[in-house]
């Protein structure tokens, strides 16, 4: 059997043959896509700097084989930002200055998109901490972080906000 | 990584038979089990991906009352679809686990396969008199248990549903390993009619096991004073750098009575 | 203004300003291009198999097995490895560590690179790495303090700290009417940046370039030229992000030593990364300490005696003796002054500098005894420590070039409400029944500067290009320096290309000790007064220029237009000047360093406050840190909001080295147990709660032509202390060892 799938990356149908069973999203972004973005902390599952959306829920890209991800709908931080105009998130952790070194930022992001949309934690200081906590950083910029996603959220959800008023 | 094979069967009947191969190994949400390949802990000739299986997803309620999740759900649906069908302690339990990415990968039924003994599910499946249901056969969670990562189950044999009884009130309470945020000691209380039950897990060398003691002492008087004066002894609980024996059971009593006040 | 601040600019218009990161808009669109994010053609995987055991020797490796694994191309161990040129047991450079680099069959730590192997793929390159199962003549590994003899060495100027004694420490003890002796112990720490060390090398000739996160970029070429036997400039370095450093990153090690040979070995580039196991091993860490206080006091509180004595580990083969006894010089008025080291070799990993390296261990047990200090005199311990404030240096008496540490002080405090904490212990619960404890602790930290250059071009159009080797691994040298750049040329910040990274451009020092702002930002600040002074001749020699004559009275640039001095009426614009002279760019050059005169006459220090409040559950003895507040005065502040991001940064390390930071030993065999992120425990961000910043007013004439302190370790110091002081006086438990486990406050 000569493994192939098919999926979504970024907006774009792509169909992929893979050379070796082993490969996990992770390093098929990396060193055979030429998606660096995404990053790389520990390979374990314990750090969340690979975070992407896989049909729209985080997960850890170093935990996923790829051939598992026949059919799926990935975006990447690469995706995020594609026409040119940053994303919400992106600009709130810009302005939050929510990191410095910038390595678990890609995660960091993704997981604050995948935490918004699944819409539990609102602008929820505590939620967001809470539901920020698989992603480590080590400048621990937790505090721009944690502004920042609740920026993006009130940003994003302006109505919603009204009719809580 | 071991190299292997790799099948993505999309029924039961197929899984089973990719699994006849000798050293195959069905893969979950690969949460645990892609760490262990990433370790060699782990070396099989064949992995056989679950993961297309749509027939072992899901959760519904029984006409017996009972929670029935399928194998190759994840945590995050568990958490949504407990709340809903009014078994509260159980979201509280799965809404827990891991983090958030891990949760939208890791199944419940890979979670009882691998039988870590720090999972948080074996607590509520002890707890609640779950009953684990695989390919070929039903096991009660009191049989299906056997230790540290092991099970009743047998080579190539697939969890396709567990069957939780809903209680009239439970309750999770779990003390986190600060860096991994696995349980340290995790109880699950469970109070139903005619009984409560209460498993804990990631405390005892012997895997998640029921304290008897406390379920017979909230078997008449469900209230966190009903345990207070009861304790589990620190002989064969685990001790490591993340805390002692006598830690862990110490953690044993004061979880229980937490989770009974939080069940109340 | 003093007449030692170079006038030609006025600070504030970029200076002083909290803008966003210029590299903000790169690092969260995944365009920051970090080393291994590099992936030339026909690369080869390098992945190095770690020595499991921390002592004896290696009796076998199955090279077949690996060899035979499809993907992997080449299995190079001690017995096949190319010769180095230069060799690893050298210390090519002041700051040069000894390392393994496949030497010899010999096992001295866990960790310890054994054998390398290369792959077409990191898949194949790792499993072959599996496939070696090394097996190992097990000697009995020494991790403890105790478990080998201490020694004392002779003072050397990196990594063997010299003893300091002013006054008669013995007179002092006598003299004490009080006096407390305790010792503490803080646990072997490991960097942890979330880029694990990473490289990408390729040979052209003989020449090498390198992608490689480097807080030092010319030190670094410099380094590993010499195992190769290059000139330095042969090697081009690449380093335009660093995933963070702290310390781990200034300084080549075996592993990048071992993928530049891979590379030069086999004519392909090689791309090694290491895993976040690896990062527990060759790399660097915190070394363990002991140390013992001994304070003495008058009847009124007023130090006789402050004697630290620290006891640091090292490895079996190099010193790196974590200086934690000097943290005790400088700070308080004792009327005697002691600080000795004192060390030992265990089968570990080499230590290194790690964010406020000897201050940050230090500080831990110092500000803790100054607590207990407190305790038996019955004295609030601000109140003590305002007690023994220092007005001049102590021991030397030399005048400080600033100090607002009083106000730090009275700031933090007045925030923190420090004035409603009852002075005994156990006092306080909150609604839910937590023990609530508050601490303090001051920060305290030197503000080195060491040297660096700088060019700057004013281009005809009126725009500039000001480049620098500088290093940002976070802390914001891309924004913070361009800023110091653009006001020195007197321009908008949009105006200024700034260019760092690069070990081409010119040598930026090391971004290291905090002083990586002051002494790069001061090179890039003569460079940009270099090409005003220039411009202003221009200027005043052309007849058609408002400017004409008035060199004499010299020139202010802003906007880009040049003043006359104390003139606004007479100017003339940047590229109008260069427009009359033809066109011409006008470049110039500067440097830096820390100017002898000034660190002769003056003691230079940031200083700071740090408030904690901890809650401890009293069935569980858990700890959590409530409150943390920080006020610290560190000279000019570049850039606000970058600035409080370090300080946020370090008081959250310092958090961690309090609660969270240990690497324990297997005693048996000496590896690591909780060698990765869900052992090793960092802060996540449920973790932090209720932090607050205050950034105090501090001019310093005398530090360097900016002011600027530097604010990138100082927020770890002070911090440790603070948090445990608040378990004592929430719990009533002393508890002399870092982190402060749960184990360490049961049974009470």
């Amino acid at each position: 059997m000569s493994p192939s799938i098919s999926l979504t990356l970024n907006g774009e149908a792509r169909d992929i043959a893979l050379d070796d069973p082993r490969v996990t999203l992770l390093d098929l972004l990396r060193e055979r896509l030429a998606l660096p973005g995404t990053k790389k902390g520990c390979d374990r599952g314990q750090c969340g700097a690979c975070t992407v959306l896989v049909n729209g829920r985080r997960v850890n890209s170093c935990l996923t084989l790829a051939l598992t991800l026949d059919g799926a709908e990935i975006t990447t931080i690469e995706g995020l930002a594609a026409d040119g105009t940053l994303h919400p998130v992106q600009e709130a952790f810009i302005e939050n200055d929510a990191f410095q070194c910038g390595y678990c930022t890609p995660g960091q992001i993704m997981s604050a998109v995948g935490l918004i949309a699944e819409g539990r934690a609102g602008d929820d200081p505590e939620r967001i901490r809470e539901g920020m906590s698989g992603n480590i950083c080590r400048c621990v910029a937790y505090h721009g972080i944690t502004l920042a996603v609740q920026d993006a959220t009130r940003s994003m959800t302006p109505l919603k906000k009204e009719d809580a008023a | 990584m071991y190299n292997f094979d790799f099948e993505r069967p999309k029924s039961v009947a197929d899984a089973v038979k990719a699994l006849q191969t000798e050293e195959a190994q069905p893969l979950g949400g690969g949460q645990t089990l892609i760490p262990t390949l990433k370790q060699r802990l782990a070396m099989p000739s064949k992995l056989v991906s679950l993961a297309g299986i749509d027939e072992i997803k899901g959760v519904c309620k029984d006409d017996q009352n009972r929670l029935c999740i399928g194998g190759g759900t994840v945590h995050r649906v568990i958490a949504e679809k407990a709340m809903s069908e009014g078994f509260p302690g159980l979201t509280g339990l799965a809404s827990k686990i891991g983090d958030p990415a891990v949760r939208n990968r890791g199944t419940i039924g890979g979670s009882l396969a691998n039988n870590d003994p720090s999972a948080c599910y074996p607590a509520a499946a002890m707890a609640t008199g779950a009953t684990i249901v695989t390919d070929r056969r039903e096991i009660a969670a009191d049989d299906y248990f056997k230790g540290l990562f092991e099970t009743a189950l047998e080579e190539g044999e697939i969890i396709t549903e567990v069957k939780m009884p809903i209680p009239e009130a439970s309750a999770y309470m779990k003390f986190e390993q600060p860096a991994s945020r696995f349980p340290l000691v995790g109880v699950f209380v469970a109070r139903f009619s005619d009984r409560v039950g209460v498993g804990v897990t990631g405390a005892s060398e012997s895997g998640v096991f029921r304290w008897t003691e406390a379920e017979r002492a909230l078997g008449s008087d469900f209230s966190a004073d009903a345990v207070k004066g009861l304790s589990v002894p620190a002989d064969g609980m685990i001790s490591d750098l993340h805390g002692t024996a006598e830690y862990r059971a110490h953690l044993v009593g004061v979880m229980t009575r937490r989770a009974v006040a939080a069940a109340q | 203004m003093p007449d030692t601040l170079d006038t030609h600019v006025r600070f504030g218009s970029n200076s002083g300003q909290p803008i966003t990161r210029r590299d903000g808009r790169a690092k969260v669109t995944g365009g920051a291009t970090f080393a291994a994010d590099n992936s030339p053609d026909s690369v080869l995987h390098a992945v190095y198999v770690p020595a499991t055991i921390a002592r004896g020797r290696v009796t076998a490796l199955d090279t077949a097995a690996a060899e035979a694994h499809p993907g992997v191309t080449h299995v190079v161990t001690p017995q096949n490895r190319p010769p180095l040129q230069g060799d690893p047991s050298d210390k090519p450079t002041m700051f040069s560590f000894r390392f393994e680099a496949l030497q010899d069959d010999t096992v001295r730590y866990a960790g310890q690179p054994i054998a390398l192997i290369l792959g077409e793929t990191l898949e194949a390159a790792t499993e072959g790495a599996r496939l070696l199962n090394p097996r190992y003549e097990i000697a009995t590994p020494r991790t403890g303090l105790d478990e080998a003899a201490h020694y004392t060495f002779d003072p050397d100027a990196f990594g063997k700290p010299a003893d300091t004694v002013h006054g008669d420490p013995e007179a002092g003890h006598a003299a004490a009417a009080h006096s407390v002796d305790v010792t503490y112990e803080t646990a072997p720490q490991y960097h942890n940046a979330m880029e694990t060390h990473a490289v990408v090398a390729s040979w052209d000739g003989d020449r090498l370039s390198l992608d490689m996160p480097s807080q030092a970029l010319s030190m670094t070429c410099a380094g590993i030229a010499y195992y190769f036997g290059i000139p330095a400039e042969n090697v081009t370095l690449r380093s335009p992000y660093l995933g963070g450093g702290f310390g781990s990153k200034a300084i080549p090690t075996g592993p990048y030593v071992l993928a530049v040979l891979a590379a030069r070995m086999t004519g392909r580039p090689v791309k090694m990364m290491l895993t976040r196991q690896q990062m527990f091993g060759p790399v660097g860490h915190r070394g363990q300490t002991r140390q013992r206080l001994r304070l003495g006091t008058d009847a009124e509180g007023r130090l006789t005696v402050l004697d630290h004595a620290g006891l640091s580990a090292t490895s079996t083969f190099d010193d790196f003796i974590e200086p934690a006894a000097n943290a005790s010089q400088g700070l308080y008025a004792a009327g005697a002054l002691r600080s000795t080291h004192s060390a030992v070799r265990l089968d570990v990993g080499t230590p290194g500098p790690m964010r406020a390296p000897g201050e940050a261990s230090g500080s831990a047990a110092l500000e803790c005894a100054m607590d207990e200090m407190a305790e038996t005199l019955g004295m609030d311990p601000l109140e003590f420590r305002l007690r023994n404030y220092a007005e001049t240096e102590p021991g030397t008496g030399k005048p400080f070039s600033s100090k607002a540490l009083r106000e730090c002080y009275a700031q933090g405090a007045e925030r923190f409400g420090w004035a409603d904490r009852p002075l005994q212990p156990g006092q306080m619960r909150d609604a839910d029944g937590l023990r609530v404890g508050w601490g303090m602790g001051t920060a305290f930290f030197p503000c080195p500067m060491f040297m660096a250059e700088a060019n700057a071009t004013l281009r005809a159009d009126g725009t500039a290009m000001v480049e620098t080797s500088a290093a940002d691994m976070g802390q914001g040298a891309w924004t913070a320096l361009a800023q110091i750049a653009a006001d020195s040329l007197g321009l908008p910040l949009d105006q200024v290309e700034f260019r760092a990274g690069h070990s081409g451009l010119p040598d930026a020092g090391v971004a290291g000790g905090s002083g990586h702002t002051a002494t790069a930002g001061s090179a890039l600040h003569a460079a940009g007064g270099d090409v005003i002074r220039q411009l202003g001749e221009i200027a005043a020699a052309d007849p058609d220029s408002p400017l004409h004559g008035a060199g004499n009275a010299g020139f202010t640039a802003r906007d880009g237009r040049l003043y006359v001095a104390g003139d606004d009426s007479r100017s003339d614009a940047f590229a109008d000047i260069l427009a009359r002279a033809g066109g011409a760019e006008v470049s110039g050059a500067g440097s830096a360093s820390r100017a002898p005169e000034a660190a002769e006459a003056h003691a230079m220090n940031a200083h700071g406050a740090v408030f904690a409040e901890v809650k401890v559950d009293p069935d569980l003895c858990q700890m959590r840190v409530t409150r943390l507040v920080g006020a610290f005065a560190a000279g000019r502040i570049i850039n606000p909001r970058l600035a409080e991001s370090q300080l946020y940064g370090g008081m959250i390390w310092g958090l961690s080295f309090a609660l969270h930071e240990e690497a324990r030993h297997d005693p048996a065999r000496g590896h690591i147990v909780n060698a990765d992120l869900a052992g090793y425990h960092v802060p996540v961000n449920a973790d932090v709660h209720g932090l607050d910043v205050i950034s105090v007013h501090e001019d310093d004439p005398y530090v360097n032509a900016l002011g600027v302190k530097g604010v990138g370790e100082i927020g770890i110091t002070g911090t440790v202390g603070a948090i445990g002081n608040a378990i004592w006086h929430a719990t009533g438990k002393r508890v002399r060892r870092f982190p402060i486990r749960i184990d360490d406050l049961l049974g009470d």
